[in-house]
């Protein structure tokens, strides 16, 4: 950054005072000089500035590029209350800086690849803001410039138009085809050849919802009617088969459960925290024992998952986080002030995080040391970030547009 | 006024633009009531949709539960107006009849799709 914007009052004063006397800026240089508080970045922009003006050297103003990803590395979608135009912010999170962003149409489905190597988006734009022709469209964006790489039309508008589902939109696991969904005027899949950048077909499905990629050819839908549907498209013919019906009619599935691509496992919280763990490394998907994240005296006093995207699952670690709080029923997407971390394998509590915050979503990095756990403030337009060992925040990131609601991170780890 | 996050949905019968105003029980976006629409009508320029989701809505006037059909006015920008989240009786996209976050646009005139406002009219009586 050539100009700084905040500029520290120990450089003012070494602007200022060249060749003055004045008493009161250097009185400020000495304190900026000595505080201990950690250097901001708009601090060590202004001190580096000011380093380079006194060296004499010449600015010289050009296009920044993006670091190259890494476990740290965080997305937060924001689909702006149903704006017409939205934004996507690429975040550090190990300085909270904010890296880039990328620019969406109506309600666009984020798609990062877990080896952090493919940012694209599923998008919607129209001929006149709101209204005129509608073009529904993939974008890829090159990881180092953020410059669209690819522009895929999709022929037809086939998109679902909803609140943003992380799994409404996957890619499959050698990150070649892009999937997303269709609702109207039947459930389908859409699948898009991403290495020849064209997009390829619509594959008819059963009254099924969101996607969760096991294999190039292979990903699991989840049912209507509380099963599981397996579908296989190498072929010329879809196959498809279905799971055991593992849930109940009045047993309500959130919109927003946790996918590990990698661990081919879901996480799927209940509105009443009961979390089935969807084991996809079969034959057929097979749910495993359901956990309870709360006892039955903590249901009684109210306690339950709530928020956008409030659960979160760390592979490596084999622990699920949960987003809930103190609420009366029919809340189940108002925020939440509590993160409950359980031992995915014994189902145990491990500990409780208070976030200090409204809470609308939460995520965690896949690193098995340093971890973070992000969570989403919709109302407060404010990434929090926390030391996921110590559960204390670290440090936080604001003025995230207008109501951000998604964070999507990649899972590097071997 | 909006509801107290996590509060209990306590339903009013005399203002229409407030989130508590009973037949928003499961309103997902904003009132057209505050765009130049009404409580049954959308705002001029934009489109009406056929489709909606519905809910059933307390009324503490008359003690009876009543079907509302909320329906999009589609084809402008989200007005920005009187934003609210209700959530009674909500339930996932596997229950699409049910379910708030889907664009309820479908039907509407030259296929408008994006999100403006709802309406919250009456269908019947629930049970």
């Amino acid at each position: 950054m050539a100009t700084p914007r905040n500029i520290l009052p120990a450089d003012l004063a070494r602007l200022l005072c060249a060749g003055l006397t004045c008493s009161v800026l250097a009185l400020g240089t000495a304190y900026a000089e000595t505080a201990a508080a950690p250097q901001t970045e708009g601090q060590k922009q202004a001190a580096e500035g000011a380093a380079k003006l006194a060296k004499g050297e010449d600015d010289e103003p050009h296009i920044g590029t993006m670091p190259k990803a890494d476990a740290h590395r965080v997305y937060v979608n924001d689909p702006a209350h149903f704006a017409a135009i939205t934004q996507q912010f690429i975040i550090d999170g190990a300085s909270g800086n904010v890296l880039g962003m990328t620019d969406g149409g109506f309600l666009p489905n984020p798609v990062i690849s877990n080896d952090g190597t493919v940012i694209a988006q599923v998008s919607t734009v129209f001929e006149r803001i709101a209204r005129g022709k509608r073009t529904d469209y993939v974008e890829v964006f090159d990881t180092e410039t953020l410059l669209p790489s690819a522009d895929i039309e999709l022929p037809n508008t086939p998109r679902f138009l909803i609140g943003t589902y992380p799994q409404m939109s996957t890619l499959t696991p050698d990150n070649k085809t892009l999937l997303f969904y269709q609702f109207s005027p039947s459930p389908a899949v859409g699948l898009v050849d991403l290495a020849n950048k064209k997009f390829d077909r619509m594959i008819d499905v059963p009254d099924c919802y969101e996607m969760f990629p096991t294999a190039n050819d292979t990903f699991y839908m989840h049912c209507r009617d509380g099963s599981m549907a397996k579908v296989e498209f190498g072929g010329a013919e879809p196959k498809i088969s279905h799971s055991e019906v593992f849930h109940g009619e009045d047993d309500h599935l959130i919109n927003t459960p946790a996918y590990s691509m990698k661990a081919k496992k879901i996480l799927w919280p209940t509105y009443t925290g009961k979390i089935y763990p969807v084991d996809l490394s079969g034959d057929q998907a097979k749910v495993d024992k359901a956990i309870e994240a709360f006892t039955e005296a903590e249901r009684k006093e109210g306690w339950a998952p709530g928020g956008w995207q409030p659960i979160a699952f760390h592979r490596v670690k084999d622990r699920i986080y949960l987003l809930a709080d103190k609420r009366e029923e029919w809340t189940h997407k108002d925020p939440s002030r509590f993160v409950f971390v359980i031992d995915a394998k014994t189902g145990e509590r491990v500990k409780k995080i208070e976030m200090g915050h409204e809470i609308d979503a939460i995520n965690v990095s896949q690193n098995a040391e340093g971890t973070l756990l992000y969570g989403l403030s919709t109302g407060d337009r404010t990434l929090y970030i926390y030391d996921e060992e110590t559960g204390k925040e670290v440090r936080h990131v604001d003025q995230l547009g207008r109501g951000p609601q998604v964070i999507t991170v990649s899972d590097m780890e071997s | 006024g909006p509801r107290e996050a996590r509060g209990k949905w306590e339903p009013q019968d005399h203002d229409v633009q407030s989130c508590n105003y009973w037949r928003h029980c499961s309103i997902d976006g904003n009132i057209c009531d505050c765009s130049g629409g009404s409580l049954t009508t959308c705002p001029p320029g934009t489109k009406l949709a056929t489709a909606s989701w519905v809910a059933s809505c307390y009324n503490p006037t008359d003690g009876q539960s009543y079907l509302i059909a909320y329906r999009d006015c589609c084809g402008a920008n989200v007005s920005g107006r009187c934003p609210c989240l209700n959530t009674e009786g909500e339930l996932p996209v596997y229950r699409p009849e049910f379910g708030n976050d889907i664009i309820w646009c479908f039907g509407a005139e030259d296929d408008a799709m994006t999100y403006h406002c709802t309406i919250s009219p009456i269908v019947g009586k629930a049970s």
